[in-house]
């Protein structure tokens, strides 16, 4: 019988392990992190159970760890695989069940009928004739890894955690006691293991993995830290370098030496207490060609990798051969041209280049215009001039470039949310995705999830019914939330739309009038009451719960978006559901922007707040009250015209509508004419702020740089119309 | 003003403004420019000219004689912008004559003197009394206070729904 606490922590391990072992698609199977995590819950999972004593339930999740390796180095297809696999997952929580209630006996039963019956068991694999099947899939595994961004991305992750060991390594000497450092060792190693786990590459796998555990050890205060522990941690990081360096020299088709591990092995397992373990007797044994046999765990990814290349000669993890197990350092410098090589730059020095080169596409076309240069014959230097430019701009987008990243990992972030959210809300929820490949800004990326997130919550909490009204009202039971992301000219749309009740209109109004947003006279069109949805205290929800409801939130969604450039819009129809869509400029620093003239200033607009410019007629203006084409009428719409000279009190060339230039810009559903003098050209801008000293500007939002190295102005029609409406509004 | 003698060693650079002689920390200056095209920016102080590019940063400028309320005085070639650097932002300020660096000694400087000036005694540090000379060393801090800049006017020309 187990206790509470007990209970208690294998629940903790079995809710996180549910929720991601649902969430798990095939789809996944090409996203490590995601795998990643299931296979590490699991093995932390199973060394629960083991202490627990549980040794088959321990067993089984193994089992689901060895499983869902296969599946990713696609050993079983994908579909299929992941079948059988949530299958077994099943048969053990049902087992876990049984044993929450005492059944032991039963759970046991299940456990083994489970494991009887999946011909992959892992004692299976140790016998001698499946085994010469697995290392022929495996190499045809690693023969499409070389060239595959995983492996490459795994040795330079590898690398630089190892390199950082023995950086903390060498501070720990210093301070025994400094648990970060403890900790962030046996992070290293952790991955390392997990990584190699589901590589296949089980030389480096276990070498971590012994190193890992002499770390929990550390880690759980079990063991005090030595001078010798440390030694022999550094001796491991030595064994993994090396045979990463061996990696890479046979990725590379380099001879390579073989690696003694017997050193860091014989250290740890001293460490260890172990008796002397099966992979350092293995390590001890000179088995040149171990291609058939019982194969040693710890050196299936050297052997495999030599078989791919014969020339690699004999690699084994056999001492007696080379006692000095240095890879040759010219060897290493051609494996390392071989393997694509990652960086990892701060974030900084790319914001720092693409600044730069702003500038200098800038400069350039200030150049370009200077009147001297623009009125030379001289055809050469205007090819020269041209050609500068061409190669000025290809390196732009290639700087802007780098900053791009698909929006999968946010969007896989949210899935496993969902999960979580529908559990809590008790509704059935069902999330579909849509262009998770779609690349965006990384500063998009990071600051992205928190909005969609919420917005989520709300979805799930406020839109989606319960299922019992959804089936009264002729829907399934299950809602849908389908998150999308595509492409639209020069922004990105994200989009969260479900099928759910819709906005409540008359709430909402209700709600705004509550607070005094509005008043009851006004007459408001739907779109603009369905838009406090983003102010500051107007929440649907009749109740706060757990999820959301607290009225506080959606108006920091908005303000999120808009720190990103972005809009947010809603679209929503009684009974059908609900869709918000935000829109989003590619990148934050660069955008296209449209520069207008008023008087001796010039502005810029952004490029996604015009709806369009035109030179009004005489009979589409109207006036109201005492002044004069106050109105354009468009299409049979209103759109106010705001006289921008007036707002910023600045002189104009033009100060009445007919004459003047009108550009419509949009806010929400909203439109607005701002008149100005002249539409100069369109152009991509580099945003610049403006300090501190303009934090407050209305109706500005920052500045740039124009052609002729003087400075334009941004305008953000946002809070110019917001201020012109509030002012408005006072004034009625 | 600790720092004027610690950080600074007594360095000032002073410029005129009018016939007056006025100092900055060195330490303060980042550089000089000639004058340049400024871009006005809307709902500012009077004193707020607006922003030059400072070689692709855009940075604000004020203008001394305008926020000491002295006479406006048109540019002339000697007019030039010194950049201060000033709570990690940079801002400009426009004189009408660079002097360049003078070194003052610790007793010849007077904190926050009686002044019969007519600009704020917030905005001043203290006087510094050389031989055939006064020079007046600002308070940045105070002169450039980013709340006195923006200036946004309370009654906005009425724009219809």
């Amino acid at each position: 019988m187990m206790d509470a606490v007990q209970q208690n922590q294998i629940q903790i391990k079995r809710d996180a392990l549910n929720m991601n072992v649902m969430s798990l698609k095939p789809e996944h199977f090409q996203d490590l992190a995601h795998v990643g995590a299931i296979l590490t819950e699991l093995d932390e999972f199973a060394s629960l159970m083991d202490r627990l004593g549980q040794l088959k339930f321990s067993r089984i999740l193994k089992e689901l760890g060895h499983r869902l390796g296969q599946i990713v180095a696609e050993l079983s297809p994908y579909e299929s695989g992941l079948e059988e696999f949530q299958q077994l997952h099943e048969q053990f929580d049902n087992a876990l069940e049984l044993l929450y209630a005492g059944d032991q006996e039963d759970a046991i039963k299940i456990l083994t009928h489970a494991l009887d019956n999946k011909s992959t068991d892992l004692n299976s694999l140790e016998l001698q004739d499946q085994y010469s099947d697995y290392a022929e899939i495996i190499q045809l595994c690693n023969e499409e890894m070389k060239r595959d961004e995983t492996l490459t991305e795994f040795i330079s992750e590898t690398e630089e955690g190892l390199q950082k060991t023995e950086e903390t390594l060498i501070g720990l000497e210093e301070d025994f006691e400094d648990q970060k450092a403890i900790s962030s060792i046996f992070r290293v190693f952790h991955t390392i293991k997990g990584t190699a786990g589901f590589l296949g590459l089980t030389d480096l796998g276990s070498l971590a993995h012994r190193t890992e555990d002499l770390m929990v050890q550390i880690n759980e205060g079990e063991r005090e830290i030595t001078l010798e522990i440390l030694n022999t941690i550094l001796c491991a990081t030595d064994g993994l370098s090396k045979l990463i360096s061996q990696m890479k020299a046979m990725i590379a088709g380099m001879n390579s030496e073989p690696v003694d591990l017997r050193e860091a092995y014989q250290l740890l397992d001293h460490l260890l207490n172990d008796e002397v373990s099966k992979s350092t007797l293995i390590s001890t044994n000179p088995t040149p060609e171990p291609i058939r046999g019982v194969p040693p765990p710890h050196y299936t990814d050297q052997k495999t990798l030599m078989e791919n290349h014969p020339e690699a000669g004999q690699i084994s993890t056999s001492a007696s051969k080379s006692p000095t197990n240095e890879v040759t350092t010219t060897n290493e410098n051609v494996a390392a041209t071989q393997i694509m090589d990652m960086l990892k730059i701060p974030a900084l020095k790319l914001d720092e280049l693409s600044e730069f080169i702003g500038e200098m596409v800038v400069a350039l076309s200030v150049l370009s215009q200077n009147p001297t240069i623009a009125n030379l014959e001289d055809r050469e230097l205007h090819d020269r001039l041209d050609q500068l430019n061409k190669i000025t701009e290809q390196l732009r987008d290639r700087i802007l470039s780098i900053r791009m990243f698909p929006v999968k990992n946010v969007f896989s972030k949210l899935t496993r949310q969902m999960r979580d959210l529908s559990k809590k809300s008790g509704k059935q929820v069902k999330l579909t995705i849509q262009g998770e490949d779609t690349l965006v800004d990384k500063t998009i990326i990071d600051s992205i999830y928190a909005p969609l997130m919420h917005i989520m919550r709300n979805t799930v909490d406020h839109g989606i019914e319960i299922p019992e009204e959804r089936t009264a009202v002729g829907k399934s039971s299950e809602g849908t939330v389908q998150l999308s992301a595509h492409h639209l000219g020069d922004s990105i749309l994200i989009e969260v739309r479900d099928d759910g009740r819709g906005l409540d209109r008359q709430k909402l109004l209700t709600k705004a009038m509550e607070r005094g947003l509005i008043n009851e006279r006004e007459n408001l069109t739907d779109q603009q009451i369905f838009m406090f949805i983003f102010t500051s205290g107007v929440s649907t929800a009749k109740e706060v719960t757990d999820i959301s409801g607290r009225g506080v939130g959606m108006d920091v969604v908005k303000k999120e978006v808009e720190k990103l450039r972005g809009k947010i819009s809603v679209e929503t129809e009684a009974g059908k559901g609900t869709a918000f869509l935000i829109k989003l400029p590619l990148t934050t620093s660069i955008i296209e922007g449209l520069v207008v003239r008023l008087g001796e200033n010039r502005f810029v607009l952004p490029i996604l707040d015009v709806h369009l410019t035109l030179i009004p007629k005489k009979d589409q203006l109207y006036d109201v009250q005492d002044r004069e084409s106050e109105c354009l009428i468009l299409a049979g719409e209103v759109i106010p015209i705001m006289r921008l000279h007036e707002f910023f009190d600045v002189e104009a060339d033009v100060m009445i509508p007919e004459e003047a230039i009108i550009v419509v810009v949009k806010y929400g559903e909203k439109k607005y004419g701002l008149m100005v003098d002249e539409l100069l050209h369109r152009q991509q801008i580099v945003v610049k702020n403006l300090g501190e000293t303009f934090v407050n500007l209305p109706g500005i939002t920052g500045g740039t740089i124009l052609g002729d190295g003087r400075v334009g102005l941004i305008l953000d029609p946002e809070t110019l119309i917001h201020r012109s409406h509030n002012i408005n509004m006072t004034i009625n | 003003m600790n720092d004027l003698f610690e950080n600074s060693d007594g360095k000032l650079l002073t410029f005129l403004l009018g016939n007056q002689e006025y100092g900055i920390k060195i330490l303060e200056a980042r550089e000089v420019v000639g004058m340049m095209h400024i871009d006005p920016v809307p709902h500012t102080s009077d004193f707020m000219k607006g922003v030059i590019n400072l070689r692709g940063k855009i940075i604000p400028v004020i203008d001394l004689r305008t926020k000491f309320k002295m006479s406006q005085a048109a540019p002339t070639n000697e007019t030039c912008i010194i950049v201060v650097d000033f709570g990690n932002a940079y801002t400009g300020i426009i004189v009408d004559f660079l002097i360049g660096v003078t070194r003052i000694e610790e007793v010849s400087f007077e904190e926050t003197p009686q002044m019969s000036a007519n600009i704020r005694a917030e905005f001043i540090s203290g006087m510094a009394k050389l031989e055939d000379r006064v020079v007046i060393v600002l308070e940045l801090k105070n002169v450039l206070s980013a709340k006195a800049m923006v200036n946004i006017p309370k009654n906005q020309p009425e724009i219809a729904l």
